[in-house]
């Protein structure tokens, strides 16, 4: 059976103003699903609804067909990275990963660098290590579907390369929905894309899908 | 989750205004040392309310580190409940012991 995450009816409205319309979205377990969009366009709250902390009345989001409301109350189905940092500053990295459940050496492998910030707190740390701590400890801890708001923002560029990697290895056994405006990684890890415009989820197959609603300017004219 | 873990994320988020609100019951024991039973209502209002505030201020400054405990399981509801339960049962012992010895 196939493991799916999927949102549909999702309207929302601030001040008579329609941010999102009757959405539908879904992903997969084995699967990246990108979500582009520009500023404003409501990603970041499509993203909250479907983890549960925003309220909104109309919306249905289910896990092989069964209602999750209130999602965030199931790390084990579901887990969201928000694109602010979110980890308190004064933890250490050793009792992060220990709340998440990961083993301090299953980091020290991958990223050797860390090892001598084992005891050191993440107040402490630089913008980009906190983030990028931030990014492993949800890409990395047992849950089956993943929310990503911006994860490779604040990142150097072989930082989001080293997490990209860790991102396809993740998904042999979790499925993830990611949203970022640097869209050329986006398109790197994306098996399947949406556009979020005038409050409609768009899927997009290719690139000219994207200049055609207007998020790309065209190669033309470039 | 275990059990441990989540006692320890519950007492994490209490120690964010653990001192704030355990001055203020020991003011309040103070007061009930001073002025006695009489008072014991006013107390009781006075914990009320200032943990409200505490509430207040904690959801504007630490709204984002709710995330961190929605990651792990833990809603607003059970940080706040359980807060606040060890912290009025702090309270009331507080008051209970100073009772018996005065």
């Amino acid at each position: 059976m196939k493991n799916v995450l999927a949102a549909d009816g999702i309207q929302l409205s601030f001040n008579g103003r329609r941010i999102l319309s009757d959405i539908y979205i879904q992903c997969e377990v084995g699967q990246v699903t990108g979500l582009l969009g520009r500023n404003g366009c409501g990603k970041s709250c499509l993203l909250n609804i479907v983890y549960g902390s925003f309220p909104c009345q109309d919306k249905s989001v289910r896990i092989n067909h069964t209602s999750f409301p209130a999602a965030f109350q199931r790390p084990d189905l579901l887990r969201y990275l928000p694109q602010h940092n979110f980890i308190p500053k004064q933890f250490t990295l050793k009792r992060v990963l220990a709340d998440f459940g990961i083993a301090p050496s299953a980091l020290e492998e991958e990223f050797p660098e860390y090892a001598r910030l084992q005891n050191t707190a993440l107040g402490n740390l630089s913008s980009g290590q906190r983030r990028f701590v931030e990014v492993y400890c949800i890409l990395k801890s047992e849950t089956r579907f993943v929310l990503l708001d911006e994860p490779f923002s604040f990142l150097a560029p072989i930082q989001v390369e080293r997490l990209k990697k860790v991102l396809n290895a993740e998904k042999q056994h979790k499925g993830f929905l990611i949203t970022d405006h640097m869209y050329p990684h986006i398109l790197d890890v994306a098996d399947q894309l949406y556009l979020l415009k005038n409050g409609k989820a768009h899927a997009v197959t290719q690139q000219s899908d994207l200049e055609f609603l207007g998020y790309l300017r065209p190669a033309h004219h470039q | 989750m275990t059990i441990a873990r989540t006692t320890r994320l519950i007492l994490t988020f209490y120690s964010g205004f653990a001192i704030a609100s355990g001055g203020i019951t020991v003011a309040a024991g103070g007061l009930f040392a001073a002025y006695g039973l009489s008072m014991i209502a006013a107390l009781f209002w006075l914990k009320v309310i200032t943990n409200a505030v505490l509430w207040y201020f904690i959801n504007q400054v630490k709204r984002k580190e709710y995330y961190y405990y929605h990651n792990l399981g833990l809603s607003k509801k059970v940080l706040w409940g359980s807060a606040l339960t060890i912290d009025f049962s702090l309270f009331f012992l507080t008051l209970i012991a100073l009772y018996h010895c005065l």
